[in-house]
């Protein structure tokens, strides 16, 4: 049940966003992409922001630089490429109360925030090159930073058939991704400001805005997409500016390699995607003291999506499965992990539908699963931690997102979700050793995401 | 002569439909469609991309615009077009073809 206070501060939200509306000057996602093309409509590169359709694919591979001519008398903001975002949320945990657990466990809980406010660069440079960077407000962080950067250059060439390449420079490793099956930009695309399992891969969003890379990549005959990059600390040096703001709590040792291939197929209405994905990355078991080593993380995934757009309906269906091997040659000989070795995989799979790009939602069943490591996944702690530890030291968790949306206009997306828990790190009940069960950490997220 | 004169100014009025048809299958083009298929298979005038194509007829391709196809978006992204105007893009793509 919505308590009475939820409605009320999510009608707020909801008046906010109609305000918004009024005041803004066009429909399309991101903006300033849709004035590049000429007016364009959010639809022809998204089934619902930010999932990308067949063309939204391709105007992404080709560098973001595909643009209408511009008459001279075009409005001033027609020809700059910056667009705003701002995102109004509130994230309700079922329950706050269990013993041990505090505020600062759920700093943001049942507060009406500012999540997301914040502005991109997103359009072309040059004939052949263009950028979607966003440098934002963070309200659960608390924080300004460059959330994402994406910034492309890219040709054609024929060898047979037509190959599109290009060169990325950005600063997370599947951000330069173009389905929607890959962690950046899989379902449900906005994180809330609930407790958070304790284990995650390396490429599952562990790097955002931690790294920067370059990578090379192709699309051959609209069939075979290949890309291959290296990424490095955000840390220090040349790759400083991707990582501005943000605070870099892993810290990458030398290059990590990335690699991404994928089959596709469009026919009709149909689009069909598989692919393999992967990195190998040594961090820093302490982003403070080098002299302690490094940890070596081994990610391979397979994806694939299912897209299938006809008119008013929009169907898609993705599933991302990542095998992560864990080699502790820091953690485990300074008794920050119980294991030398230890291996966690992660699944996911997601569908979504949508009638006339303004109502729909989406189902995911997420769940992860690991080697027990009591030291490692209770916070390098022996003793069981309120809410955020794991009394068996087992990594597990699993569960379910429902998601409901509602788009007034094709740049705003009101969302309601409910995240439920069968497992939280490790056990169903009593996961952290003082009587707290998964299921407490069942949240409900209210979201207003404005583009203009 | 009353009849050559009309006979005359229907073959104008004609003529001039036609013309009408014909620039606006052009502007709908270079507004909403040569953004993509200046650059995107099939491109326009290019005969070898069109032939597989060619087999659906115009109200055939007219109908995968009004839907979209592929990486084709329904209307070519663009909403506002009518059916009238689709067609007349479309016709004006495949009269480069000639």
């Amino acid at each position: 049940m919505l308590s009475r206070e939820i409605v009320i501060n999510w009608l707020g939200g909801v008046i906010l966003a109609l305000l918004t509306m009024l005041t803004a000057t066009s429909a399309n996602a991101v903006p300033s992409f849709a004035r590049q093309m000429g007016g364009m409509q959010c639809a022809a590169c998204h089934t619902v922001f930010p999932e990308l359709t067949p063309f939204g694919r391709q105007f992404k591979l080709r560098g973001f630089s595909m643009s209408a001519p511009k008459p001279d008398n075009a409005p001033f903001f027609d020809k700059i490429p910056v667009s705003a975002l701002l995102q109004i949320s509130q994230t309700s945990t079922r329950n706050t109360g269990t013993a041990g657990a505090t505020s600062a466990d759920f700093p943001r809980d049942d507060n009406i925030i500012v999540q997301t406010a914040g502005l991109y660069y997103a359009g072309k440079i040059t004939d052949k090159s263009g950028a979607l960077v966003q440098y934002n407000y963070d309200g659960i962080e608390r924080r300004w930073g460059m959330e994402m950067a994406d910034i492309r250059y890219a040709g054609t060439a024929t060898l047979g058939k037509e190959l599109v390449y290009g060169i990325t420079l950005n600063n997370n490793p599947t951000v330069s991704d173009i389905y929607n099956s890959t962690p950046v930009w899989g379902f449900p695309n906005v994180g809330s400001a609930a407790v958070m399992p304790a284990a995650s891969t390396m490429l599952d969003m562990t790097l955002a805005s931690q790294v920067g890379g370059v990578g090379v990549y192709g699309l051959w005959d609209n069939l075979l997409y290949g890309e291959v990059a290296l990424y490095r600390t955000a840390n220090t040096g040349a790759f400083r500016l991707l990582g501005l703001g943000v605070p870099t709590d892993n810290i990458v040792k030398g290059s990590a390699p990335y690699w991404r291939f994928a089959l596709q197929r469009e026919s009709g209405a149909h689009s069909f995607a598989v692919g393999t994905y992967g990195m190998i990355g040594k961090i820093y078991a302490d982003n403070q003291d080098f002299s302690l080593g490094t940890n070596r993380f081994k990610d391979i995934g397979l994806d694939g999506q299912y897209q299938f757009i006809d008119g008013d309906h929009t169907f898609s269906t993705h599933a991302n499965w990542i095998h992560e091997k864990q080699e502790l040659n820091a953690s485990f000989p300074m008794g920050a992990a119980s294991n030398a070795s230890t291996v966690l995989r992660t699944f996911r799979a997601d569908v979504r539908y949508n009638y006339k790009r303004q109502w729909g939602g989406g189902l995911q069943y997420f769940q992860t699963r690991g080697d027990t490591d009591t030291l490692r996944y209770n916070d390098g702690e022996m003793m069981a931690m309120p809410v955020m530890g794991s009394a068996n030291g087992s990594p597990n968790n699993k569960g379910w997102v429902a998601e409901l949306n509602f788009l007034p206009r094709q740049d705003i997306k009101l969302a309601l979700r409910y995240t439920a828990y069968t497992q939280f790190n490790g056990a169903s009940n009593n996961y952290d050793g003082f009587g707290r069960n998964a299921s407490d950490n069942n949240s409900l997220y209210l979201l207003s995401w404005l583009m203009f | 002569m009353k009849l050559a004169l009309l006979g005359i100014a229907a073959s104008m009025a004609l003529l001039m439909t036609s013309q009408t048809l014909a620039a606006d299958g052009k502007a709908v083009y270079n507004k909403s469609c040569a953004v993509c298929h200046a650059s995107l298979s099939p491109k326009l005038g290019d005969k070898d991309a069109w032939e597989p194509r060619l087999k659906q007829g115009a109200d055939g391709l007219v109908a995968s615009v009004l839907k979209g196809q592929g990486v084709m978006p329904a209307k070519g992204g663009n909403t506002t077009l009518s059916e009238a105007d689709i067609k007349a893009a479309v016709e004006y793509m495949l009269a480069q073809l000639k």
